[in-house]
């Protein structure tokens, strides 16, 4: 019995294992099961190559030097004909270690500077799991938990015996607050808790550079240098001096959210556009003020209140520099090792903010 | 120290590539030289309108007689001397004028507020003794409020619009983009050549005669094996041209506001020579003053992370010339695959089909309006349930 059940078991594994390829999976593994790839996994064993190789890319170039995979070379490596090898190291090997960020001036959208960040910062590949993950986290630990309802012991009222037992012909019933009656207690009803969850924490701060790193690959991710505000023009400031204003405080605010939409929907930031979210370091009056009266335009944060569902909402990010380098020095215990290194040899931290062209 | 520009300066926060510190921005008037160099912007994706032979349903979209406003504005006009020999000050006897055309701003720059409160005199005030108040609005002329004040354009002057380093359109036509990029590569090489490396990050003006810019644009540009750029002009007039002045020359001019057109590039682009599109842009100084001229002159923006690999001014025209994404998927069938539509068994729709427009299409729609009506039934959707229940619910409705 035993036997045959260990038997059956084997096979279920077997045929577990064949079926649980769709056709996509099955061709996701025939491409990276071509030589090439196990060249490439080998040279970067270590290296998550998730969001770097693209099987059609490499499907492309196979096809370009005419080289036909076999299973039977997958572990010939050497029998790579040399160009395959030489546009892959190329193409592939040496993946960039920082990317460039421009920095833009608020509001005129002019490019003033070019930085290198580094891309454990910006450039990681997406993983749409984690990005979940730390979502839903978030969701649980958002939700108030306090709704409550009053048990039959919680019921106010008399807990006197409404008639006697026996001998009325009716029912027999004990106190009013018992949860058949009307205006009885709740049998199990909802109290106040906490649906909090946990997650590891680098898996959080992962996650955060990961929504940010899929908004810079988007073209998404706007940095602006610091100091991020809304400058109100000159002229309306003297209309405001002058007190030919004060008669209407909704023409003052019509104004400034005239103003704002002119903004956005110049630098295509816009409703049209799919709204923005703006994220300074610190509250900026005018900005805020301004993005508070159009909400279909955008919504501004302080840096202090954005989490990762918020990064991935909205047409773009629009985001100070300082903010930004916030964002990420906060989030980076997965990479910044506990222990302290004396070796210089090994590779030291990921740096960003290094300034490339002003 | 660089100057200050005084030419469409995009408005924004204090400059650290040029030393301006401002706190509020100054709204510079909205010269011609200003708009002069604004792109021509084709619209072969903006005005996109699908055949109407693919439509499956009619439409409510009809032409309407635009006389229907007429009759209201003849009362008005009517209504108006009448009404306006009514309101006279009582202390001055003299007729207001703003009462004539509505509210109307005293404007001084480019925003006007609105005049200021004036009261009516009370019955008892006034010494004419045949004076009624009205007690009821009938007849009495309406002004206007100020809710819809700042977009009357009489109280905000197009100079006062927002200025942005970004057109306001955006260039799409590949042959109008392939000149922009030529003449910034062109203009950061000169300013290169000449030695003035500063002003390559700086903000470059954008006025130029477009017989100055077909010069340029003329030049015969060559790259070289070795990696060498000849540029074929005097770089140093170019140079001098991309500097702010604080004067401002050759105000006025038409040809200024004159912009080329895509048949002119075209024509333009068969004498360049094939080899101007290998120059390196590999130089992070030079590609940054390339992709942010075109970025002003386009509105066309390299992404950060293609900014690696556009090595060369190929790579640079065939990110920027890289079609948008159609919005719908309508419109990619449209535009990209016409040939779906001649299949004899396929319909595109440009939105959903109901069960109500197949019904319309058929003709059938009116004749079963006309039964419902005869049976009490509502003719569209379910009479006796409103949408947003729930959104009414929460605002306090019952």
């Amino acid at each position: 019995m035993a036997a045959r059940g260990a038997r059956g078991l084997n096979e279920a594994m077997k045929s577990l294992s064949l079926a649980s390829h769709t056709c996509r999976d099955a061709a996701s593994v025939r491409r990276y099961s071509t030589p090439i790839l196990q060249d490439m996994l080998f040279i970067h064993s270590s290296a998550n190559l998730d969001g770097w190789l693209d099987p059609d890319t490499v499907d492309d170039i196979c096809a370009l030097n005419g080289h036909r995979s076999s299973p039977a070379d997958h572990n010939h490596k050497h029998q790579l004909p040399f160009s395959i090898q030489h546009s892959l190291e190329t193409r592939f090997v040496s993946f960039p270690a920082t990317v460039p960020v421009t920095i833009f001036n608020f509001p005129s959208y002019e490019p003033q500077r070019l930085e290198s960040w580094s891309s454990k910062h910006l450039y990681l590949p997406l993983r749409r799991d984690i990005l979940h993950l730390a979502v839903v986290y978030e969701g649980d630990n958002t939700r108030q938990g306090s709704a409550n309802s009053k048990t039959r012991y919680e019921v106010h009222g008399s807990h006197k015996k409404i008639r006697r037992q026996k001998g009325t012909g009716l029912a027999r019933v004990g106190n009013k607050q018992s949860p058949m009656r009307r205006g009885g207690g709740k049998t199990f009803g909802p109290k106040p808790r906490d649906f909090g969850t946990k997650i590891t924490r680098k898996v959080y701060d992962l996650a955060w550079r990961t929504a940010l790193s899929y908004r810079y690959r988007r073209g998404e991710l706007v940095v602006c240098q610091d100091g991020m505000e809304l400058p109100m023009p000159a002229e309306f400031e003297t209309l405001l001096q002058s007190g030919r204003l004060s008669e209407s405080a909704e023409l003052e605010a019509s104004f400034r959210a005239k103003w704002v939409k002119q903004v956005l929907d110049t630098n295509g930031w816009g409703r049209q556009a799919g709204r923005s979210t703006f994220i300074t370091s610190s509250r900026r009056d005018d900005l805020f003020d301004a993005l508070g009266l159009v909400p279909n335009w955008g919504r501004a944060l302080d840096v202090s209140d954005v989490d990762v569902k918020d990064l991935l909402e909205t047409g773009r990010i629009v985001v100070e520099r300082d903010a930004l380098m916030h964002m990420i020095e906060s989030h980076q215990s997965d990479i910044i090792p506990k222990i302290f290194v004396t070796n210089a040899a090994l590779p030291s931290r990921a740096v960003s903010g290094e300034i490339l062209v002003e | 120290m660089r100057r200050i520009p005084r030419l469409r300066r995009p408005s924004g926060l204090p400059s650290t590539t040029t030393n301006v510190s401002r706190t509020t921005i100054q709204i510079q008037c909205r010269h011609p030289s200003c708009q002069r160099q604004r792109p021509t912007v084709t619209t072969f994706s903006t005005t996109f309108s699908p055949p109407s032979l693919n439509r499956l349903y009619s439409s409510d979209r009809q032409q309407t007689p635009a006389s229907s406003s007429a009759p209201a504005q003849e009362q008005i006009q009517e209504l108006q001397p009448r009404v306006a020999d009514e309101i006279i000050s009582a202390e001055t006897g003299e007729s207001l004028d703003w009462a004539d055309e509505g509210l109307t701003a005293a404007r001084e720059g480019p925003y006007g507020a609105p005049p200021q409160r004036v009261e009516a005199a009370r019955e008892n005030d006034v010494a004419d003794p045949s004076y009624l108040p009205a007690t009821t609005a009938e007849g009495l002329r309406k002004v206007g409020g100020l809710a819809d004040w700042w977009y009357r354009p009489d109280n905000w002057d197009v100079t006062g619009d927002f200025i942005s380093f970004r057109p306001r359109e955006k260039v799409v036509d590949p042959v109008l983009i392939e000149a922009a990029v030529r003449r910034a590569v062109v203009e950061a090489l000169a300013l290169r050549e000449v030695g003035s490396d500063d002003e390559l990050v700086a903000v470059w003006p954008m006025a130029m005669s477009k017989s100055d810019l077909l010069g340029l644009l003329n030049w015969d540009v060559k790259g070289t094996e070795d990696g060498r750029v000849t540029l074929g002009g005097d770089p140093s007039a170019v140079a001098e041209g991309l500097r702010w002045k604080d004067e401002d020359t050759s105000a006025g001019s038409d040809d200024l506001a004159e912009t080329l057109t895509s048949e002119e590039v075209s024509a333009l682009a068969e004498t360049w020579h094939p080899s101007w599109k290998t120059i390196s842009l590999t130089d992070p100084r030079i590609r940054f003053a390339v992709t942010k001229r075109v970025f002003q002159l386009t509105g066309q923006l390299v992404p950060d992370h293609q900014l690696p690999s556009t090595t060369t001014v190929q790579a640079l025209l065939r990110v920027l010339k890289k079609p948008p994404k159609s919005a719908t998927l309508n419109e990619e069938i449209q535009k990209r695959h016409p040939d779906l539509l001649e299949l004899p068994n396929v319909t595109v729709a440009a939105k959903r089909v109901t069960r109500g427009d197949k019904e319309k299409a058929l003709g059938r729609f009116k004749i079963m309006q006309e039964e419902f009506k005869k049976r009490d039934i509502p003719g569209l959707g379910h009479g006796y349930a409103r949408k947003g229940k729930e959104v009414r619910r929460l605002k306090g409705g019952t």
